[in-house]
């Protein structure tokens, strides 16, 4: 069972080494090409 | 011709009885319980056509053998499947909120560890059940809660028990709601339950969504390329909805590719339910596997969300975790229902999506992993 056990965690070490790696690309996606600053809404005139 | 070639009824075995009788359960558990109807009654009705004796559906040359020999052994029904479940996923939450990718690389442990239940019920120690290694890992995909997925990797190691695999994944897909709320109350305190997390995020350019599941791919491939079928077509579905200029094919890869290849992989499973294949105690034991492995991957989300919970200084809510298990968009669901019992202003249906989607992709890279592992393991 010692090489299961390997199998187990070479295979959990895979999966958060890739998307740990995702993340990083996410971050540097929303970062790099995030949403631009919110354009300020301006007040309608009272008697519009 | 003797009587028993031309008579189906004089051919009958009791194992093809029962396996008639299963086809109709199945059809009755879609038609009448509307448990998983799209795959439950095709594939009731390719059991029922696979055990109709002297039938010849399964025999070189059949229906079944064909679409079995061109859509399963090819691994492309999976594939078409995925291409089509990319174009349905909307990945905004996920994006807003990459943190949740790690709740879903935590629950595949579901995957792993029930592998290794499996395991050592079979060859690997007890010997109890006739479970080689590829076989063990087959089941353990079970937890992935991802029907391709799960057809893929079975066929792919060319496991003996594929057949049982699927119907249990997508079986179990239908029995989240059972299974997940009682393992959420049980892991986590009614204080962490009612934490609120702001519904509202940033917002994700159409630039970076597009840019997604490009870089996905290559990310995900250059890693773990055993992956590459699976993650490529998940994410060119998902390139075909987010491009905005091919609304017509994103369209047809939701709908027409889709329902059609799903006619044909439910026939084609079913008509894989053969009795030779089906009624043995490995059966029951797969199925007993396929509780194991959706506990086990919610159990794994939710106390990795338990240690976000403590990281972020009590900032984020350890349902979330519970939804790492790709079952889309079921799960997700699930965190929003027991999150609301808790408290009725807490809403985490959005960033239990992004854990959901998370699982998606996390049990991609799961099946991969393990495809790539198993020639020096096994």
């Amino acid at each position: 069972m010692l090489h299961a056990t390997w199998f187990v965690l070479a295979g959990m070490g895979i999966v958060f080494l890739t998307l740990g790696l995702l993340v990083l690309v996410m971050s540097g996606l929303n970062r790099w090409f995030g949403p631009g600053p919110q354009t300020k809404q301006t007040k309608k005139p009272r008697n519009a | 011709m003797p009587d028993n070639e031309f008579l189906g009824v004089l051919a009958l075995t009791w194992q093809a009885a029962v396996m008639l009788g299963l086809g109709g359960l199945l059809i009755y558990l879609g038609i009448a319980k509307q448990v998983e109807p799209v795959l439950l009654v095709p594939i009731g009705a390719g059991v029922i056509l696979a055990n109709i004796p002297l039938g010849g559906l399964t025999e070189p040359g059949g229906l079944l053998a064909v679409l079995r020999a061109a859509g399963i052994e090819t691994e492309l029904f999976p594939l078409l499947i995925f291409i089509g479940v990319g174009a349905m996923i909307d990945f905004g939450s996920l994006l807003e909120r990459p943190y949740t990718v790690f709740l879903g690389a935590a629950a595949q442990f579901g995957i792993f560890g029930t592998f290794f239940l499996a395991y050592f019920l079979g060859d690997g120690g007890l010997r109890l059940f006739d479970f080689s290694f590829k076989d063990a890992v087959s089941i353990g995909i079970i937890g992935s809660a991802d029907g391709p997925t799960s057809i893929y990797v079975a066929t792919v190691l060319g496991s003996k028990y594929a057949a049982s695999i699927v119907v249990a994944a997508y079986s179990y897909m239908a029995l989240v709601p059972i299974i997940q709320p009682p393992i959420m109350r049980a892991l986590t305190t009614d204080a962490e339950r009612r934490l609120t997390m702001p519904a509202r995020a940033r917002g994700v350019s159409r630039r970076t969504r597009v840019l997604f599941p490009v870089v996905t791919i290559v990310v995900v491939g250059l890693i773990a390329p055993k992956a590459t079928p699976l993650i490529g077509t998940l994410m060119f579905g998902n390139l075909l909805r987010e491009s905005g200029v091919l609304e017509r094919l994103s369209q047809a890869a939701q709908n027409e590719m889709t329902n059609i290849v799903t006619i044909l992989l439910g026939l084609t499973v079913g008509g894989m339910m053969s009795a030779a294949d089906f009624l043995r105690p490995e059966t029951i034991m797969i199925y007993v596997m396929g509780v194991v492995a959706f506990a086990a991957g919610t159990a794994a989300g939710l106390v990795f969300g338990k240690v976000m919970y403590v990281a972020s200084g009590k900032r984020i809510n350890p349902l979330i975790g519970a939804a790492g298990i790709s079952a889309f968009p079921m799960c997700a669901r699930v965190v929003q229902k027991v999150g609301l019992e808790a408290n009725p202003h807490n809403h985490l249906i959005m960033h239990a999506a992004g854990a959901n989607t998370a699982g998606q992709i996390a049990s991609v890279v799961a099946g991969g992993a393990a495809l790539a592992l198993v020639p020096f393991f096994a």
